[in-house]
């Protein structure tokens, strides 16, 4: 439940030069095509999927632009990769990714974090599969929005046998550059890099059957060629 | 999410948008595909 803070003083007109780093928890979704992905909140903000570059819209009132005091409107995110890690420990966050943020626009600061308008995500910083794994790709979660699939996060081994998206692929399919952490792509060095061939193959399986499919393709051809050229 | 006590409110402008730190690591999924040249064929 989310718990709007409230300020202990009135200290307002700081313009910092450069924006702010944080730390934030959101669920990683799917279009309904496949060909684009994107993010939702985990409480408020759950209902409204957004992109690598957005701004807060308040789901209440789309009179007063977020962050409004008094109102819990606006993106939010956390100072510290470990406080935004131990809220990912909570039932409810378990298949959320770790995002790692650029702040910025207008924004309240309180002791642990922020409240603001506009928001850029850099880093797909962490993401666990339910084994305990880190998460190297995202599967069908069996929930959704309208348009939209929720996924979570799956390691090799789990992934065995169903459709999932690399996080790489998840990555290639937002509207903008995030980096991935290396220990969640296919060639990390976490506990997935040592997750059974079989699996890591199931993984890629999309991709490595249509390249092979087209390697065959393009053999045939060239028999046919030279056929013809006799 | 519980943030704490309020410090402080502010406007700031995101000035590294475009910076080069932030270029992505390159990502083969992310190429766009281009054909390969097709092989001469001798005609005649």
């Amino acid at each position: 439940m989310l718990r709007i803070p409230r300020p202990a003083r009135s200290v307002r007109g700081e313009r910092p030069e450069r924006p702010f780093t944080g730390y934030k928890l959101a669920q990683a979704v799917v279009s309904a095509d496949g060909a684009r992905t994107g993010f939702a909140g985990l409480t408020l903000g759950s209902s409204q999927v957004y992109g690598v570059t957005a701004d807060a819209a308040c789901v209440w009132n789309g009179r007063h632009r977020p962050p409004r005091r008094w109102c819990g409107c606006g993106f939010y995110c956390l100072h510290e990769l470990s406080d935004a890690r131990a809220l990912g420990c909570a039932t409810a966050n378990r298949s959320a990714l770790l995002l790692e943020v650029t702040a910025s626009g207008r924004y309240i600061r309180y002791e642990r974090g922020l409240r603001y308008s506009r928001q850029r995500i850099r880093v797909i910083a962490d993401s666990r599969c339910g084994c305990g794994r880190p998460g190297t790709a995202l599967a069908d979660a069996g929930t959704g929005l309208v348009g939209w699939r929720h996924l979570t996060p799956v390691c090799g081994r789990c992934a065995a046998g169903r459709p999932v998206l690399s996080m790489a692929g998840f990555a290639a399919r937002l509207d903008g550059p995030v980096l991935v952490a290396p220990a969640l792509t296919a060639a990390g060095t976490g506990p997935s890099a040592a997750a059974p061939a079989g699996a890591a193959a199931a993984e890629e399986s999309p991709f490595a059957v249509l390249s092979a499919e087209i390697a065959l393709l393009h053999a045939r051809l060239d028999d046919l060629q030279a056929r013809l050229g006799r | 999410m519980r943030l704490g006590k309020e410090k402080a409110a502010g406007y700031v402008e995101d000035t590294e948008a475009c910076a080069p730190a932030e270029a992505p690591v390159p990502d083969p999924e992310r190429a766009q595909a281009a054909p390969e040249p097709e092989r001469a064929v001798a005609a005649g």
